[in-house]
């Protein structure tokens, strides 16, 4: 019964939304309002693969990053779904955002 | 791109909804401190004020990084296909044939946007596409040079020395609301 209640606690909380003080401005110039904003987890430390096994067409966009002499390559496609990710090349921590 | 480093931490950000001068905003989770990406700094919360600091990366066709990189790595989401973005009105005249759950983008209002010794430009690719390249001029102080790839619908720009610098491409309007007094090239 006890772990029956802990699961369904723990699945309340992590069902709830999480939100921060921020700002929406309507348009440029325009009074920005103090609303609360909600917040949406991205991937953190996400896969990657050498390009020989990247299922890429050729003119699909990437941002492409030199860091700690490795080349590292963001899919667009990837980054749009969650605008930014959190990730590491070598030992620089990294957030491509789109 | 920015390295996830202030204020002598690492940070982990998530993406929040709210605009501010028509850019997205991201939350990190150590402080809840909410940044402007194109300001590239904190604007509410405990580390208001606070710059991230700047990674040189370029966005570019995946064949145009792959050749100049060929021991690349590419990032990989095993759970989406993503949303494939393509380029309508490209320099060279293109139209997208594919319509659909692809996103379009114009490119004609498409350009290189870098802030070099604080003085910012910003230069459309269809500019760059009539002009002798590489552009060499003096930004902040410093001299760079631009260049442009119109298959791989890229620009950047470079310090004397070959180094990347910081650089976006972004669009006209978007980055004139963060950047106003933007000069062009000559």
């Amino acid at each position: 019964m006890k772990v029956v209640a802990f699961l369904f606690l723990f699945g309340w909380v992590a069902g709830q939304e999480r939100t921060v003080r921020g700002v929406m401005q309507p348009r440029p110039g325009a009074p920005a309002e103090d609303v609360e904003v909600k917040v949406h987890a991205v991937p953190v430390d996400p896969p990657s693969v050498p390009a020989s096994e990247a299922k890429l067409p050729d003119d699909d966009l990437v941002l492409g990053v030199f860091v700690d002499g490795k080349a590292m390559a963001y899919p667009v496609r990837y980054l749009a779904v969650s605008e930014v990710v959190d990730d590491r090349v070598g030992t620089t921590p990294l957030a491509p955002t789109w | 791109m920015y390295a996830r480093r202030a204020a002598e931490r690492e940070l982990t950000f998530d993406f929040a909804d709210g605009l501010l001068d028509n850019n997205l905003l991201i939350v990190d989770r150590e402080t809840g401190s909410v940044w402007s990406q194109l300001h590239g700094k904190a604007v509410i919360g405990q580390l208001e004020g606070t710059p991230l600091e700047i990674v040189p990366s370029v966005q570019t066709t995946w064949k145009f990084w792959r050749e100049r990189h060929p021991d690349t790595r590419v990032m990989v989401l095993p759970d989406a296909e993503g949303r494939p973005y393509f380029y309508r009105n490209r320099p060279t005249a293109t139209p997208s044939s594919e319509v659909g759950r692809q996103t379009e983008h114009d490119a004609t209002a498409l350009g290189l946007g870098i802030v070099v010794g604080g003085e910012a430009l910003w230069v459309s690719l269809r500019d760059l596409e009539n002009r002798e390249l590489p552009v060499e001029m003096t930004l902040g102080g410093q001299r760079i040079r631009i260049f442009f790839n119109k298959e791989a619908l890229t620009a950047w720009a470079e310090d004397l020395e070959g180094r990347l610098l910081p650089g976006v491409l972004a669009y006209r309007e978007g980055w004139f609301d963060v950047f106003p007094d933007s000069r062009g090239v000559p």
